[in-house]
């Protein structure tokens, strides 16, 4: 019979994850008045309405983080950080929860750059819905970061593109 | 208190609604403000006559907001004109870049206090003052309407 041998799975640079869960730790915690504890593991929760802030980062590796909020928890921290009442629906929301992943992926380029990883980060994009997840291409990476917060719990999706990735699609990719 | 005309440049709303608010809340002068929402809308906007200072974000679509201090500061009529980095950009190379190269007078890193602010505005906004309230024929206008 013959035998599967399965590919280790792939570690994301830890460099990256490092930066960051204390980019994390660092936004929510002073500029949103929040005590994050890490979660270790998914706790399982039932699907539901949220929003997702997500940037990408062009340098060696080539990767992208989605900031990922379920509604209850975008509503409260959005009014810490903004400082006024901002409707899930309406389109500040979408701007706020994107100036609030510019903001981390700043944090972030930063403590790369500190470590001599440099990079340059888009702009960002958001999209709001039910269930809202950031997909890896096949052969990538992907690490999730857990957070648990008095206003509810909030994830990062960190994605790798696979080694040799250019970033820019060619004919046929 | 200064009355400065402030022109205010991100391509986010909600972040001019912060900058504003906050700028109001650090009490350096009396505020009144213009909006744009790139470089490029802000070189539209850009009239040195009636700007006292700008707060431009980095990253913004069509024109970032280091090419829009650059392209200001090539008018040549911009000396006065305080322009100030409000941006989550934040390593050595890209604070080197506005300052040094492109002609930013300060860099505020975001997100930002009250006190951030005033730190970083209230030496910049004093000499301001006195470059403005210089009792020069030509700027007799400009000393008239800091005054209010």
């Amino acid at each position: 019979m013959a035998e599967i041998v399965l590919a280790p799975k792939a570690v994301f640079p830890e460099a990256i994850e490092s930066a960051v869960r204390v980019a994390a730790m660092e936004f929510f915690g002073t500029y949103c008045g929040l005590e994050l504890t890490e979660l270790k593991t998914d706790p399982g929760d039932a699907p539901c309405a949220g929003i997702m802030g997500v940037i990408s980062f062009f340098g060696d590796p080539i990767w992208s983080f989605a900031v990922v909020l379920p509604q209850a928890t975008a509503t409260t921290v959005a009014k810490k950080f903004a400082g006024f009442d901002i409707e899930f629906s309406s389109p500040d929301m979408g701007d706020l929860v994107g100036e609030m992943a510019n903001v981390m992926a700043g944090e972030i380029c930063s403590r790369l750059d500190a470590r001599g990883m440099k990079c340059q980060m888009s702009l960002p994009t958001v999209a709001r819905g039910h269930d809202v997840e950031l997909l890896p291409p096949l052969e990538s990476c992907c690490e999730r970061l857990m957070f648990s917060s008095p206003d509810g719990r909030f994830w990062f999706k960190l994605v790798k593109a696979k080694s040799g990735f250019s970033g820019i699609r060619k004919s046929g990719q | 208190m200064l009355n400065l005309c402030a022109l205010v440049i991100d391509d986010s709303r909600v972040m001019r609604s912060m900058v504003m608010k906050n700028l109001i809340a650090a009490r350096l002068a009396n505020f009144t403000f213009i909006e744009a929402e790139d470089g490029a809308d802000a070189l539209a906007k850009f009239d040195p006559a009636k700007i006292d200072i700008c707060f431009v974000d980095w990253n913004m679509p069509n024109m970032t907001g280091v090419e829009f201090v650059r392209k200001a500061r090539a008018r040549g009529d911009t000396g006065l004109v305080p322009m100030i980095m409000v941006t989550s950009e934040k390593t050595m190379s890209k604070i080197e870049e506005a300052l040094a190269e492109a002609g930013a007078d300060a860099y505020i890193c975001k997100p930002f206090t009250v006190d951030d602010l005033q730190g970083k505005l209230k030496k910049l906004l004093d000499k301001l003052a006195n470059q403005l309230s210089a009792p020069t024929p030509a700027e007799g206008g400009f000393f008239s309407r800091l005054l209010g």
